[in-house]
């Protein structure tokens, strides 16, 4: 609350002379203002005090001029008294009165009061002149008169059997007037105030000049940093003033010098970066390019490599089905089951290079996603069909379960069914008269697909490497389960062209579970007519 | 002068007396309680105890009375010391021999005291200059004056007037007494007698007495008039004079001493048990004159005349 009222008496914003200026100034004025009036009011306090005693003194001389009036009841007696005491300066009235209470004499002026007789006489009188009461006008005094002064006698006394004896005559009234007081006062007060205020603005000229000396270096200071800091160069400011600007701005010159180094240095450490940057850009975007290159190499060779290779394994299975088929109709059941052992390993190596051939199109960017209507369940059964060789082989048994009202969805379906394939393969792979169970859940925004199955599991560890190129969960399940371990990788690429994500979780020796999500709809070219051209042929993908 | 001398004659015839007395009482002490003051008054009092000391060849023990005295330590002093006879000075050491209630004659000096201020028993020597002696030595300066004007307060000053009729009558002089009650009373009766009076053969004769000569205001009313209508005042107070009053009488502090303590030895002499108070005025008494107002009376006194006064003013 204070701080509000000194804020706004006082506003922060103000520069530093001004409200030194402002302060000392108001300070200043309210010192002497209250200087001079404490002063005058002492005086006034003193002249009036001055004026008691005075008129105390006056009255007890009044009560002893008046004491042979009293004695004798005389009033010429009591004139000569009241005319000598009425030419004191300010006595205004006296009056003189006896025991019984009668005036024995008045002169002087009316005055606004008179002593209430009755109270004076009744109760203890004052034994000496005292100010009875002070009215607007007047300061009346009261003192007692007695035939002899008291206790006069003193020492003496002690030759006189009793104290001499005390007698009141009576009372005498003195009435002294204000008015000069007053002007006095007046006059006190408006002087004093006269001279507080040239003190004041003699006092304020100095401070105003002694302001000004000891902050113009301050505020030389504030401009040269001002300029500083609106971007104006680095100035340098002058070392003067006072003890505290030439430290301030000795410590200002120096922050400004180390600033400059400090900028000269980055400007030099970003031209270095500069060059440093565009250099090795130059030699990233080199490498780069090299292995963009070595990589389609890799995958056209890869390509070319199937391909090359393709065409005599189908001779050799074509050929071999056909001896097969003679054989048997010759009936050399020998001959038979060494041929057909030829056809097997003539289909396995197909499948690894089918596998490889994919693998190396991912790679090269040359799989595209082609959508076309797809019916969903259909695409599930034709998938379980071609594992179900698989699922008895291993004594396994295997559920569909499908949710969601929808059947049809604009899919790439060789992808998914992929996908389906290499997920039920696996599992009918690795498990062993257990159970497999595939969920299919389609909203509209999302198909869920769910491989579970109680085979061999994986170790946490296992799980983080699971979907790299060539490997499976451990390097002797290849051995043991047989494989290229490009399955899973596989699926993986697939899944992130469909714009899916595919998760595993799995427990050691318990089973495993894989969930692929694909939001829908799926980005792709959408096919006007035909389906997209296979890549992999549908009755050997099944059997990774 | 012859009566002062006759006075004195009497007092030793008295003393001779106590010492023929058959019964000895000469190792009875004699106490003296004197009131413990600052100066001056105190030289009166040690003139007074002088005078004690030489007015006797007892064994006196002084004992001075302060504010603060121990009642019953006096008390047991006083009886250790055999005191047979109490000098009390002062209203002090008045005040203190009442006080101790020792069962022993007292005697009162350096006290203005009437008769009727004391219990019976007390006897004593008042400070108030005796009148027989005030109006011997008025007449002795003053021989054509006839009336002479006192005016007293009857509580206070009952037994001097009476006194002082008596003197008056014996000196030819007729005694106006005028009874007051207070100051008022008494400036206006002194301004009727300074009216009244004539001069040269009337005075006024001021008694100790502050209620009726008052020092501030009507001494000098009695003074101015009295010079304006060139009357005579008398008095038993050497101020009166240095004031401007013609004489007074005060009192020989020594001689007074010797006289209390030949009162103290006589009182012991007849037992202790005098059967009423007696309070005499003083007679050891010395005299002021002012030469001024005698000048302007008209008086001429001479050198010689002037030798018998103690103080002269205005001073030489």
């Amino acid at each position: 609350m204070s701080m509000d009222i000194l804020d706004r008496l006082l506003p922060p914003s103000w520069s530093f002379r001004k409200q030194l200026l402002y302060t000392v100034s108001v300070g200043v004025a309210c010192m002497a203002l209250l200087a001079s009036l404490a002063t005058a009011v002492l005086q006034s306090m003193n002249m009036r005090e001055s004026l008691v005693r005075e008129g105390v003194q006056i009255t007890d001389n009044f009560a002893t001029q008046s004491v042979l009036a009293l004695l004798l009841s005389s009033q010429e007696n009591a004139a000569d008294s009241a005319k000598a005491t009425l030419a004191f300066p300010n006595v205004r009235y006296v009056s003189i009165y006896n025991m019984e209470r009668s005036l024995l004499l008045k002169q002087g002026e009316k005055v606004d009061w008179a002593p209430a007789l009755e109270v004076m006489t009744a109760t203890a009188p004052p034994n000496k002149a005292s100010l009875m009461e002070e009215t607007g006008s007047f300061l009346h005094f009261i003192a007692p008169v007695y035939s002899r002064p008291e206790g006069g006698e003193g020492i003496e006394s002690q030759f006189h059997l009793q104290d001499p004896q005390v007698e009141q005559l009576g009372f005498v009234h003195v009435a002294i007037s204000k008015a000069e007081l007053r002007k006095a006062q007046a006059t006190i007060f408006i002087n004093n105030i006269i001279v507080a205020l040239i003190f004041a603005a003699v006092l304020l000229l100095l401070l105003r000049s002694i302001v000004n000396r000891a902050t113009s270096p301050l505020q030389a200071l504030a401009v040269v940093m001002r300029k500083t800091g609106e971007g104006e160069g680095h100035s340098r400011a002058l070392i003067e003033g006072p003890a505290e600007v030439r430290t301030i701005a000795r410590v200002f010159n120096k922050m400004i010098a180390a600033l400059e180094e400090r900028d000269r240095q980055l400007r030099e450490q970003n031209d270095n970066l500069e060059a440093l940057v565009s250099s090795r850009t130059r030699e990233l975007v080199a490498a780069r390019d090299e292995a963009l290159l070595a990589s389609r190499h890799k995958s056209e060779f890869l390509a070319n490599m199937s391909h090359e290779l393709r065409t005599p394994l189908n001779a050799i299975i074509g050929y071999s089905e056909m001896v097969i088929e003679e054989m048997e109709i010759e009936g050399n059941d020998e001959v038979v089951t060494d041929l057909r052992r030829v056809h097997n390993a003539a289909n396995h190596l197909l499948v690894m290079i089918n596998t490889i051939l994919d693998l190396a199109k991912i790679e090269a960017g040359r799989m595209d996603v082609w959508l076309e209507a797809t019916d969903i369940r259909e695409l599930v059964a034709e998938a379980v069909d071609t594992v179900r060789v698989l699922v008895k082989k291993n004594n396994n048994q295997l559920s569909v379960r499908t949710e969601g009202g929808l059947d049809m969805v604009v899919m790439d379906g060789q992808k998914l069914r992929q996908i389906l394939l290499n997920l039920l393969s696996n599992a009918s792979k690795f498990t062993k008269c257990g159970h497999i169970e595939i969920s299919v859940t389609i909203t509209e925004a999302l198909l869920v697909i769910v491989v579970s199955d109680t085979g061999i599991g994986m170790s946490e560890d296992q799980q983080a490497h699971i979907f790299e190129e060539f490997r499976q969960a451990d390097m002797s399940t290849t051995r043991e389960y047989g494989g290229t371990g490009l399955g899973l990788s596989i699926t993986q690429r697939l899944c992130q062209l469909l714009g899916a994500t595919i998760t595993v979780k799995s427990v050691h020796q318990q089973g495993s579970v894989f969930s692929v999500g694909i939001p829908l709809p799926v980005k792709g070219t959408l096919l006007a007519g035909g389906l997209p051209p296979r890549a992999v042929d549908g009755n050997q993908t099944g059997q990774t | 002068m012859a009566f002062f001398s006759l006075v004195r004659m009497a007092i030793l015839a008295s003393v001779g007396f106590l010492v023929s007395l058959p019964f000895s009482i000469s190792h009875a002490a004699i106490a003296v309680l004197y009131p413990d003051i600052r100066d001056p008054y105190r030289e009166v009092v040690t003139a007074i105890m002088d005078g004690i000391k030489q007015g006797t060849t007892r064994e006196i023990n002084f004992h001075a009375i302060g504010d603060k005295y121990d009642r019953d330590a006096l008390r047991e002093t006083l009886l250790r010391q055999n005191t047979e006879v109490v000098i009390a000075l002062g209203r002090g050491g008045f005040a203190a021999a009442q006080e101790i209630k020792l069962n022993r004659p007292v005697v009162v000096g350096a006290l203005i005291v009437a008769p009727a201020d004391v219990a019976s028993g007390i006897s004593g020597i008042s400070l108030a200059a005796d009148p027989d002696l005030l109006f011997a030595k008025l007449k002795a300066i003053l021989p054509d004056i006839k009336n002479v004007s006192v005016v007293y307060n009857r509580a206070n000053s009952e037994w001097l007037v009476s006194l002082g009729q008596s003197a008056a009558k014996r000196h030819g002089v007729r005694l106006l007494a005028y009874p007051v009650e207070d100051s008022r009373g008494a400036a206006k009766v002194y301004r009727d007698i300074l009216a009244n009076s004539r001069q040269s053969t009337d005075a006024i004769w001021l008694l100790p007495d502050a209620t009726v000569v008052e020092d501030r205001v009507i001494l000098p009313l009695i003074l101015k008039g009295a010079w304006d209508n060139y009357l005579a005042v008398f008095s038993s107070n050497p101020a009166h004079v240095r004031r401007g009053a013609l004489f007074s009488l005060f009192p020989d502090n020594k001689a007074m001493g010797v006289s209390i303590v030949k009162l103290a030895q006589r009182v012991l002499s007849e037992g202790g048990n005098g059967a009423a108070s007696s309070i005499v005025p003083l007679t050891d008494l010395q005299a002021a004159l002012n030469t001024r107002t005698a000048d302007h009376l008209g008086l001429a006194i001479s050198i010689e005349q002037q030798r018998e006064f103690a103080l002269v003013f205005p001073a030489p």
